[in-house]
């Protein structure tokens, strides 16, 4: 009963991934029925000369490092509030995931309308504030914070969910001890609910690193890649160097970096939730 | 017990909400607004004028653009089958998986290998091999890809509503005479229907939204709802109407998917969380 899955991952899958990692090690010649030739790790070596590949990695770590930073601590601000909250919780929960069940291109539309310099909200609060506006997609550093801030509108509740599972999981009778020890609010939080939740903000950082890493339709409607290149996140430029500049070998070289960053945590994440279950 | 603490815990509620609704209150603001309005200064933030303009705009297409409608379906088709591939695959695979040990754990942590794959780093080689193999801009190319790109998901999460099942019901109607294919259909099926509901519920949202390989391995003959939507900005008039209106249609139908998810999603979570391997 598992053949037609183990068929459809060989075909679509893994198959496609050894495919680039033939590609990335070769040039396709711009003919169409031109074999491609060997070159080794020509490839690599380009992308490390690159200076637009070096500029997305750094734009996507600055990204990343901003959003899972925001996503985890507001997260987890929002998974005490909604650990303390009993009636109506379901409800409010489905409300606060809108976010991650709309499609990102449509996140990128919405957030688009909101920076609007003329036409958009955040502009007219911040005139009602008496804060000059700004132009929010086209210049430095506001496209970046526009796109951190519809990253962590999208993924936060998320985050929250996972991390309300595991604040479900903390005994209460290990709090009322601790209460009946002379702990204060911040000391249980920080000795016992934080300890507990370890595992959980884990698997939330590292979902969140991957989504973060696989980034393209925020950008892609948001800031366009613009102003100039500044907003030109790893996963747009992949494609960029694949359908623009036709560089299939350097846009599977990029793939496979990507690949082994991620790989290196998956197997991270696989040891934690391993982990998890032997002492759970 | 009212504390400090509790009104804390509303505002901070009351401050999220707000935050993660604004968006989608601005999208619907928008969609109904009159064209003037629109671009009225200061920017109003109320609700005052109402028009189905923008809604008429992209029902009916004009000259630069299409009726929304064919979109609409396209995405509808591709996703719905997919989620049903890609959901009764997976629980023929999950039970196998977890019932029976089938393929080990060797496999297992194939299937979870492939959740981290990330798209992206597909997307070169696919784009030749649907050329070579003909599925490039083809319902059949994007919906093999969907299933496939979905499957982990589906047994991930199947997997952790087969180890909760009891075997004993199905040991019973083994010893009973039920086949092995009997025990499965008559016994563990219908048991397993909540998990079966959770799974097919996030395919569909993420076949539904998928926009990346919609929009580069297909996206001329065969086009989604995701691929119509950037297609509406233009450079020379600033459609927010327009474009308000076509999102907030895209949306429905994944929200209303989403509603009968809400009932289930912690629960599927925290059964992913743990239990998968």
């Amino acid at each position: 009963m598992i053949a037609p899955a183990a068929a459809l991952f060989l075909a679509v899958g893994t198959g496609p991934l050894l495919y680039a990692l033939y590609a990335s090690m070769h040039a396709f010649p711009s003919e169409a029925d031109a074999a491609p030739e060997w070159r080794g790790a020509g490839n690599f070596i380009d992308l490390s000369r690159d200076p637009q590949f070096l500029q997305s990695m750094g734009v996507t770590g600055v990204v990343t490092v901003l959003a899972v930073a925001l996503q985890l601590g507001l997260g987890f601000v929002l998974a005490l509030a909604l650990n303390r909250v009993h009636r109506g919780r379901g409800v409010i929960v489905s409300l606060l995931l809108i976010p991650s069940a709309i499609a990102p291109i449509v996140a990128g539309i919405a957030w688009w309308m909101l920076f609007s310099a003329r036409t958009g909200p955040v502009n007219a609060l911040l005139e009602i504030a008496g804060i000059p506006s700004v132009e929010w997609t086209v210049t430095m550093p506001w496209a970046l914070i526009a796109i951190v801030t519809a990253l962590v509108w999208q993924w936060t509740p998320f985050v929250a969910v996972i991390l309300l599972g595991g604040l479900t999981t903390i005994p209460p009778s290990v709090v009322e001890a601790a209460r009946l020890d002379g702990a204060g609010p911040w000391r249980t939080l920080r000795h016992i609910t934080l300890p507990y939740l370890r595992p959980f903000f884990l698997v939330a950082g590292l979902l969140m690193i991957i989504e973060m890493v696989r980034l393209y339709e925020v950008p892609f409607y948001l800031t366009q890649g613009g102003p100039g290149n500044e907003t030109v996140l790893s996963g747009i430029y992949l494609f960029k160097l694949a359908f623009n500049f036709r560089n299939f070998g350097g846009a599977s070289a990029m793939a496979l970096l990507f690949v082994i960053v991620l790989t290196a945590i998956a197997s991270l994440y696989v040891r934690l939730v391993a982990g998890k279950e032997r002492t759970v | 017990m009212r504390t400090r603490g509790s009104w804390g815990a509303a505002v901070v509620i009351a401050a999220a909400l707000a935050f993660a609704l604004f968006p989608v209150y601005w999208i619907v603001l928008t969609a109904f607004r009159p064209r003037g309005e629109i671009f009225s200064h200061p920017v109003r933030l109320l609700p005052s004028g109402f028009t189905l303009d923008n809604l008429k705009y992209v029902w009916l297409g004009s000259g630069t653009s299409q009726p929304v409608l064919p979109f609409l379906g396209t995405s509808l088709l591709i996703a719905g089958i997919s989620t049903i591939l890609a959901t009764s695959l997976g629980v023929a695979c999950a039970y196998a998986m977890g019932r029976h040990r089938a393929g080990g754990k060797a496999f297992a942590m194939w299937i979870l290998s492939q959740r981290f794959l990330p798209a992206i780093a597909l997307i070169v080689p696919l784009f030749i091999l649907f050329r070579k193999f003909s599925l490039f801009d083809t319902y059949t190319g994007l919906i093999l890809l969907y299933t496939t790109l979905h499957l982990p998901l589906a047994v991930w999460l199947l997997l952790g509503f087969v180890r909760q099942l009891p075997a004993d019901l199905e040991e019973a109607a083994l010893i009973d005479g039920a086949s092995y294919f009997g025990a499965f259909f008559r016994v563990a099926l219908p048991l397993l229907r909540p998990g079966i509901a959770v799974t097919s519920i996030f395919v569909f949202l993420f076949s539904w939204n998928e926009f990346l390989f919609a929009y580069q391995l297909a996206g001329d003959e065969v086009a989604t709802i995701t691929v119509y939507l950037p297609r509406l900005r233009s450079a020379i008039a600033e459609l927010y109407g327009e474009i308000a209106a076509a999102a907030l249609l895209s949306v429905i139908p994944g929200m209303a998917f989403a509603w009968v998810m809400q009932r289930y999603l912690v629960n599927g979570l925290t059964l992913g969380g743990g239990k998968e391997l």
